[in-house]
């Protein structure tokens, strides 16, 4: 064991970098505070600005001062311009693809710099600062550029903490990201706002570039943040939780200053300090998990799409459109080295197609189930380094010096060593699914990258992976099938990839595809309908994780000589994610055409002038503009627009005979239990420094139907999610005298528990079957071993899955609905489809968070005999928050009122209306707010009486 | 992202574009003779060497047979013919010193002399009975500059390669086969384009031998260990060797024996009496090579090694090179360097300069220093010291004179040095030297090989050749185990005035013969 040393002058070097790496931290902070996006571009645009300071200095002979006000001002302009030009167009895009447009941003900077003319120096000249020598106080050597930094950094953080917190404008960036609408009441719209905090962003780049620059000393070869310096920026926001600039910069000094230890204390270990980074990534990632239980952030790329007009629905070749689509896109692959017969074109075709494939894997993980990954070259590589290990037998060494031993593994053909290697990838990827559990959006994507730079720093100089050299090999052509011949090989890559588009088609269609994009959509949603968010993103980092590294196994077979230092690097694990956000990361066939544009282009035509440009920056930046959705968005559209004109063609067919159901609920009923349902007792909830509900006690017996009043903030909601599991409260839960306080909400709802939620989002991006389908799954699990290995029995639970969702919309008469999705669905019959679910899970206790909220209020009476069929056929009881008084009035056995989380008064309806409590607290005393819906509902439950079909009208 | 990363790994083509450049030459003196980097105009910039590319790590761990006919020959011995016709069978036996068996007249350029006999027949890939087909791998500097990483004109491998085989096959070809060649324009980073090269020459061209570098390590053995094809002029390590399936033969020495001998150069001339204290850095490419081969070498010279450090941050990060080496930095201070020994990390000089450190400096890469220090208006900052070829003398030998005659008179392009070249013409001084050596040395071997050429029998032509005569290189042999083919290196100085206060190498030794 060395002698492990940390000298002053060690601290103060890391504590100077890190001051660097931690003001960079702030710009990303803020931009994710404001807007929510990942910026990428924040080293690019100070950058710019830094070049221009030392032209202007050393080339121009302008004073310091005024060139430096020039260059910080031109950061902020410059980050002006782009997000009035590139931002604000994709303001409503998903969050992940303007992080690909940030990419686009930082290329354009980088052009944009290299465009300056060249700074006339010499090579002793220094980069320009405000302050020169050199002084040691306390034994600790201390230069101009530096003292400046000391001074510079904890200042403008302060500055800029300060005008976050005091100033109105401040506020309202803060407020921005959490609560755009909220952020709209201070009279600022959020486009202004991110506009500000881009500006901003842009002078905090413009000044952290000038000083790194000030420090490095060199007034040329200035170049945008590297991987390695982009990820410890991230990581310093992430550890600093995105949200607090002391924390961020606290910890970017301590990440300065670990690093300086570690290499002054281990100065051969290479990548030392990135394995640490990663572990410390991992570690806030888990912290972040454990204080955002159950967000909501998520990413979702499905381009908008319209169901198929029903008179041409009817055809054969229209409903299958999508699978002509990618038959002909296959089709067309299968010719092509027909036609370009040389080996040399053939060889990148193939990557074409293994580009496509690990996007496919991007797909699953970022489309279908909302989680961002960019490190999934990592991944491909670790299944690459693997099949290449164990082709060649490597060994294997576990554990640490003399307790280690060695795993003396097989020499095995590639055909067996490929997916072998792919299981392993994926075994890996469960790994990092399981550390990211609950956390989604910006802390995973930042847990990825750092598992990219791992990867090209750490793991593949592993001796299993490297086999000790530079450059791998994987010999493709051993054994009886020989893969050798650059066509055979491109056949093989082609036929992987179809099976592994028909695998994840079909994965799409089964439960187990619904549910990942119910958790996508609205995962507390998901959770009320039985399904287990941290259970469907580990299956889907699964699934991610298996086709990445077997795309990243047959990379290494197409490549043969694999360089560790050129081959699956942080950069590809961006293009990846580049080639899923073009193509459309939400279909099976954007990766294709994703893969076509960036990796084909260039193959194609590596000469081409125009390429290059459509391929990176510029091109990126403009696709993205005008086709967030992807390529996938354009065909889809068109795909539309021909069917509209076609369809017009077309005799309008007849609509189908309405089908009568009088009962869905399949459970035998049981003898209600002696004593109450649900019991919750001295339930509290405190967020943060609030408590939200305080001691609250409840209870709802057998069939019984209990309301719940109060005011706005009174803690109804909150109450009610405590009960369902979806915020961390303390107090005893019982559901049918089985505590459930310590389970999680999926599983207290597949005990029984339904759930309604007041805003009724359910999932924009599924139809109305397929949530009704969603819900089913409570009933009829489809299995995932069972889509996976298409499996008989996984076809039958799926049709047994849709026989029961359909019957379920028939009995609603929702039939005209099946097909639409909820996102074109009104309030009102998103509620009716909310309340299907419920009948789907067959619960046992319905919470219902105000169920008539944004109906409109001649609708409103349609809803209490509603509801009172669905309790009848459910033979459940009823926990419902309501403000419409006479509904609630007519439809409770009996009513608690809240006030300040606090029950105030408990009894039959008359009762608590007379309480003078409840009427000083909530009623009032106008007699004409309590009767303003009209007569109460009728106190029994009348016969079923399913909706018109029209969709139920939101209130205005 | 990735366009930053691209410019940083085309540095290394951008420092040879900047003057840069390991030399080739002649016979001279150590004294009155231009600066290395004077004479840059002459070298071949096209080597992979150059510019500290991961390839120009060498082999020096002795011979690695690549087939079976090569494998494990006696030494002193040239494999034994397997058949009568074998032209092996009519090559002499190599001696125990190569440089003993050196011809006093050798062949001229492009004149080889058939060695064997035998009835001429497509013995293998890229060859039959009246040709032998060849390519050559070419920087596509006109994507560089579409690109903005480099704005370079220069001219045509192909039309090099053209002029100096349409010399060849007048002369009667290589054994009486006619020279077809090939090129494939590639980019000089990451591996996809070389990847489609190796692709383009070996399954779409089914050509004979490469002559030429793809630059980067995977490329050059996708040619020799997954397509089994020959290489000359491509720098290799003992690994490489190892897993090569073909022959492979370098015009440079390997870099590992190259630092072998920088050491003992060194000692010899005295320059490591006294160093004091020693840093050894390298970036992670070369880290195995510096401990393995360095490392050892300088604590035999006695050496006193206080402090070992690798840069494991890609070059491209910048910021994060320079947190690093501030860390460095302070190692060395803190451990009293006087003296730091340098493989790798193009950006280490530009650090030691800018923390301020006064030390001296040893390293085999002349290419870096040149870019470092060149027109640094700071003379006499570091005592650097530096190994090159023996155009440091400034002049070639006959042998590069007369190819360089060959294609101005069948191309009727004059090759004028670089530094002649107007700023908007074509610099074809460039290609031809690159070309040069290693199409002579492949017609040479080739020619040595007879009329049976195979892998095997070119690999028995390398171990049996000894002494070679090649442009450019003053001494130079192929023997067993050594398929590198210089033998001459000169110790080199840092002067600071030289070059009229631009500062560059010059020799601080005789031309050294490592043979002897």
């Amino acid at each position: 064991m060395p002698d492990i040393t940390l000298t002053n002058q060690i601290v103060y070097i890391g504590a100077i970098d890190g001051l660097l790496i931690g003001f960079l931290a702030l710009g990303v902070v803020l931009i994710y505070r404001a807007s929510g996006v990942i910026n990428f571009a924040v080293g690019a645009i100070g950058v710019l600005s830094a070049s221009l300071l030392a032209l202007l200095v050393l080339s121009y002979g302008w004073p310091f001062w005024l060139a430096a006000v020039v260059s910080v001002a031109t950061g902020g302009l410059v980050a002006a311009a782009l997000e009035l030009t590139v931002i604000t167009r994709l303001f409503r895009a998903p969050r992940v693809i303007l992080l690909v447009a940030t990419i686009g941003i930082a290329q354009l900077c980088e052009l944009l710099q290299v465009a300056l003319p060249d700074v006339e120096t010499t090579i002793s000249d220094r980069y320009p600062v405000a302050l020169s020598g050199q002084w040691e106080p306390f034994g600790i050597r201390v230069r101009g550029a530096e003292l400046i930094v000391l001074i510079a950094v904890p200042v403008l953080t302060a500055a800029l903490t300060l005008y976050l917190q005091r100033t109105a404008q401040g506020r309202a960036v803060r407020a921005a990201a959490s609560n755009p609408d909220l952020a709209r009441l201070t009279a600022i719209s959020p486009k202004t706002i991110s506009t500000i905090t881009w500006i901003i962003a842009g002078l905090l780049s413009a000044v952290a570039l000038i000083l790194v620059a000030g420090i490095n000393g060199q007034p040329t070869g200035l170049r945008a943040l590297g991987p390695a310096t982009l990820v410890q920026v991230l990581a310093a926001a992430l550890i600093g939780r995105l949200r607090s600039f002391p924390a961020a910069l606290a910890s970017g000094m301590a990440l300065g200053v670990l690093r300086s230890f570690l290499v002054f204390n281990w100065p051969t270990k290479a990548g030392l300090y990135d394995a640490a980074l990663f572990l410390i990534v991992i570690a806030a990632t888990l912290a972040a998990s454990r204080r955002t239980a159950g967000t909501d952030e998520s990413f979702s790329f499905v381009p908008t799409t319209r169901p198929l007009p029903s008179a041409a629905a009817r055809l054969w070749w229209v409903r299958h459109s999508s699978r002509i689509g990618i038959g002909l896109l296959v089709a067309a692959a299968a010719i092509l080295p027909l036609w370009l017969t040389q080996a040399s074109r053939q060889i990148l075709f193939s990557e074409v197609l293994l580009f496509a494939l690990v996007g496919l894997s991007l797909v699953v993980l970022s489309g279908w189930t909302g989680q961002v990954s960019l490190g999934q070259a990592a991944l491909a590589g670790i299944g690459g380094l693997t099949a290449a290990a164990l082709v060649a037998g490597r060994d294997i060494g576990i554990g640490i010096s003399e307790a280690s031993f060695t795993l003396a593994l097989p020499e095995l053909h590639f055909l067996v060593a490929a997916p072998v290697a792919a299981a392993a990838t994926g075994a890996v990827a469960v790994i990092i699914g399981l550390a990211a559990l609950r956390v989604r959006g910006f802390h995973l994507a930042i847990a990825t990258l750092a598992l990219a730079l791992l990867g090209q720093q750490f793991l593949w100089r592993r001796p299993f992976l490297s086999g000790g050299s530079h450059t791998v090999s994987l010999p493709r052509a051993t054994g009886p099938v020989d893969l050798s011949g650059q066509r055979t090989y491109y056949y093989f890559v082609l036929i992987v990839l179809v099976a592994v588009i028909v695998l994840l088609t079909r994965m799409r269609a089964t439960g187990v595809g619904r549910r990942w994009l119910a958790v996508r959509d609205n995962s507390t949603a998901a959770s009320a309908y039985t399904i287990s968010p941290s259970r469907a993103g580990v299956q889907a980092f699964a699934v991610s994780g298996t086709i990445a590294g077997l795309a990243g196994a047959l990379m290494a077979g197409l490549y043969v000589s694999i360089g560790l230092t050129e081959r699956f690097q942080l950069e590809d694990s961006i293009n990846v994610v580049a080639v899923a956000v073009i193509g459309g990361a939400g279909t099976v066939v954007g990766p294709i055409l994703g893969a076509l544009w960036i990796v084909g282009l260039p193959a194609v035509w590596p000469s081409s002038t125009l390429v290059p440009l459509l391929t990176s920056s510029i091109g990126l930046l403009v696709l993205l503009m005008y086709f967030p959705g992807g390529f996938a968005q354009v065909v889809l559209t068109g795909r539309d627009r021909f069917l509209d004109w076609y369809a017009a063609r077309l005799p309008e067919p007849e609509p189908p005979p309405r089908r009568e159901v009088s009962s869905v609920v399949t459970r035998t009923p049981a003898p209600p239990p002696a004593g109450p349902v649900l019991l919750a007792q001295e339930v509290t909830v405190v967020f943060g420094g609030l408590v939200a509900v305080n001691n609250a006690s409840i209870e709802v017996g057998a069939g019984e139907v209990v309301g719940l009043i109060g005011t706005n903030g009174a803690g109804k909601s909150t109450l009610m999610n405590a009960i369902g599991g979806y915020v961390p409260s303390t107090g005893r839960v019982d559901l049918e005298q089985r505590p459930i306080e310590r389970l999680a909400a999926d599983r207290r709802a597949a005990l029984g528990l339904g759930r309604a939620f007041q805003e009724s989002r359910l999932f924009p991006d599924l139809t109305v079957l397929e949530t009704l389908s969603v819900a089913a799954e409570s009933r009829h699990r489809t299995s995932f071993t069972a889509a996976v290995a298409h499996l008989p029995s996984g076809y039958r639970r799926d049709r047994a899955q849709r026989a029961r969702a359909q019957d379920i919309a028939d009995f609603l008469g929702l039939g005209a609905y099946a097909d639409r999705f909820a996102s074109e669905l009104s309030t009102g019959t998103r509620r009716i489809v909310e309340l299907g679910c419920l009948l789907a899970l067959e619960s046992r206790v319905l919470c219902l968070d105000e169920p008539t909220g944004g109906v409109a209020q001649r609708e409103v009476e349609a809803f209490a005999p509603l509801l009172l069929a669905i309790r009848e056929q459910l033979g459940a009881a009823m926990l419902v928050i309501e403000h419409d008084m006479p509904m609630i009035m007519g439809i409770s056995d009996r009513i608690y009122c809240l006030e300040a989380g606090s029950v105030i008064a408990e009894g039959a309806p008359e009762e608590v209306r007379s309480d003078p409590s409840v009427i000083a607290s909530y009623l009032g005393t106008d007699e004409r707010a309590i009767h303003r819906s009209g007569a109460a509902a009728p106190a029994g439950p009348p016969p079923a009486q399913p909706p018109s079909d029209d969709p139920v009208e939101e209130e205005t | 992202m990735t366009k930053l990363l691209t410019l940083c790994a085309v540095l290394g083509l951008l420092m040879t574009a900047c003057g840069g450049g390991d030399s080739d030459g002649g016979d001279g003196a150590a004294t009155e003779v231009p600066s290395a980097t004077q004479a840059a105009e002459l070298p071949d910039p096209e080597d992979a060497d150059a510019a500290g590319q991961p390839g120009s790590e060498g082999a020096g761990d002795g011979p690695q047979p690549t087939d079976d006919t090569a494998a494990d020959p006696a030494p002193g011995t040239s494999p034994s013919p397997e058949t009568p016709d074998d032209p092996a069978a009519a090559q002499p036996e190599t001696p125990d010193d190569p440089a003993a068996a050196r011809p006093e007249t050798p062949d001229p350029i492009f004149q080889p002399t058939c060695r064997g006999e035998g009835e001429l027949s497509a013995t293998a890939s890229g060859v039959t009975a009246d040709t032998i087909k060849i390519g050559a791998p070419q920087v596509d500097y006109e994507e560089l500059g579409n690109r903005g990483l480099a704005q370079i004109n220069r001219g045509s491998f192909e039309v090099v390669l053209q002029a100096l085989a349409e010399e060849l096959n007048e002369n009667g070809g290589i054994c009486g086969r006619m020279v077809e060649s090939v090129t494939f324009d590639f980019l000089p980073f990451g591996t996809d384009t070389s990847l489609a090269g190796c692709v383009y020459f070996t399954e779409d061209e089914n050509v004979f031998a490469v002559v030429g570098d793809f630059r980067v390590p995977a490329g050059n053995l996708c040619i020799t260990e997954t397509y089994s094809t020959a290489l000359f002029g491509a720098p290799f390590t003992a690994e490489d060797l190892a897993r090569a399936n073909a022959p492979w033969v370098n015009l440079r020495i390997a870099s590992d024996r190259l630092l072998d001998v920088f050491v003992t150069a060194l000692d010899r001339g005295g320059q490591l009496a006294g160093v004091g204290d020693v840093a050894v850095h390298s970036d992670t490419l070369r880290q195995e090579t510096v401990d393995n081969v360095l490392v050892p070498a300088l604590e035999a010279a006695g050496v006193n090694i206080v402090q070992r450090t690798v840069l494991d941050v890609p070059a491209g990060d910048t910021q994060a090179v320079a947190s690093v080496w501030r860390t460095f930095l302070e190692i060395y201070r803190s451990a009293g360097v006087d003296a730091v020994f340098l493989e790798g990390d193009p950006l280490a000089i530009g650090q030691l300069m800018q923390g301020g450190l006064d030390v001296d400096l040893f390293t085999t890469d002349i290419d870096l220093v040149s870019f470092a220090l060149r027109d640094s208006g700071d003379p006499g900052y570091f005592d650097v010291y530096s190994l090159g070829g023996p155009i440091v003398t400034g002049e070639y030998n006959q042998r590069m004179e007369d190819c360089i005659d060959v294609f101005e008179r069948r191309s009727g392009i004059e090759a004028v040095p670089s530094s002649e070249v107007p700023e908007d013409g074509t610099d074809w001084h460039v290609p031809v030297v690159g070309i040069c050596p290693r199409f002579d040395l492949f017609v040479q071997v080739a020619a040595a090989a007879g009329p049976n050429l195979t892998n095997e029998t070119l690999q028995a032509a390398i171990d049996g050749f000894g002494s070679i005569e090649l442009p450019g290189e003053t001494f130079a042999s192929l023997g067993p185990g050594k398929y590198d083919a210089r033998d001459g290196v000169v110790l080199l100085r840092w002067d600071p005035e030289a070059e009229d206060g631009a500062g560059g190498f010059v020799a601080a030794s005789e031309l050294i013969d490592t043979a002897d």
